[in-house]
């Protein structure tokens, strides 16, 4: 919770600075978030490749369970071309690809600034964490309607970090194997899925 | 051609990642919050000098809910679906890792 508001933090004193001409507004204009989104990635890279323990929980898995991370991005992206229905002005690859964030706001946001500009990195900043929210307030209702597997699934990405303490004690202790995998998974496909439905 | 710098980044970083797996790591999720946090910054700078952007926050945060309440409901269901199912088949060893 600590690293996401200083996260939020971040983007707040970005627009505090630049309303106020504290800083000139060339560093925008020159490739500096360019440069950074490449060494970003790598170091994604880097995580993913030296995460052994996905593969480790993935050994301890029921296999059906392991279905869970694709039932969350077909869940999510299928919502998403159907919700492009109602905002008329918002193309259906560009909802996929705020969609296809799944809580991981930090990243998904950089990702579409970079490809299709302020705007609709601004929404996937705000709908991720709107994602990550409903996540740690409904948890327990989710599993009471919809099964135990709805508030992971609904954690998308983050079920791994932060929203892990809230699942575990909705769920109980049997799913944070689960919620673990499910996190790891979903967190490795935000950046492809984005990129992907930005350049359709 | 942007796409696939990126992805070259990635690749790279994963196969980086891969050598260096059994090696001390802890560094590298500091330094991708490192990254996040000037990202964040720099698209923070970006909306507070684009005036349409900071009168429009509110259809953007309507739009962003809309979204949001879509890909959640989807999710919802599609692993309510799996756990209907899992539930159906596995009776005994129901909610077992």
């Amino acid at each position: 919770m600590k690293g996401s508001l200083i996260i939020v933090g971040f983007f707040i004193l970005g627009i505090i600075v630049s309303h106020y001409h504290l800083l000139p507004e060339s560093i925008i204009h020159c490739d500096i978030s360019f440069y950074a989104l490449c060494g970003l990635m790598f170091f994604v890279g880097v995580s993913i490749g030296s995460d052994t323990n996905t593969l480790k929980s993935f050994r301890q898995l029921n296999v059906r369970f392991a279905l869970l991370p694709l039932m969350t991005i077909l869940g999510t992206i299928t919502g998403c071309i159907l919700a492009s229905l109602l905002l008329s002005n918002r193309s259906v690859s560009d909802c996929c690809a705020v969609g296809s964030g799944m809580g991981y706001y930090s990243l998904s946001s950089i990702i579409i600034t970079e490809y299709r500009g302020a705007e609709l990195g601004t929404i996937a900043l705000l709908s991720n964490i709107i994602r990550e929210i409903i996540a740690l307030l409904f948890a327990p209702v989710l599993v009471k309607y919809f099964g135990k597997l709805a508030p992971i699934s609904v954690g998308g990405a983050t079920t791994a970090d932060t929203t892990l303490p809230i699942i575990t004690q909705s769920c109980g202790k049997d799913f944070v194997v689960i919620s673990i995998f499910h996190g790891c998974l979903t967190d490795f496909s935000v950046p492809f899925l984005v990129t992907l439905f930005c350049s359709l | 051609m942007f796409v696939i710098t990126i992805i070259l980044f990635i690749a790279a970083g994963i196969f980086a990642g891969y050598r260096l797996r059994n090696k001390e790591t802890g560094i590298v999720s500091r330094i991708v919050t490192g990254f996040i946090w000037l990202l964040l910054f720099l698209l923070g700078m970006e909306v507070g000098s684009n005036e349409k952007l900071i009168k429009g926050i509110y259809v953007f945060g309507l739009e962003a809910l809309i979204l949001t309440i879509a890909g959640v409901t989807g999710s919802v269901l599609a692993s309510w679906g799996l756990w209907y199912y899992i539930s159906k088949n596995n009776l005994k060893k129901e909610g077992k890792k």
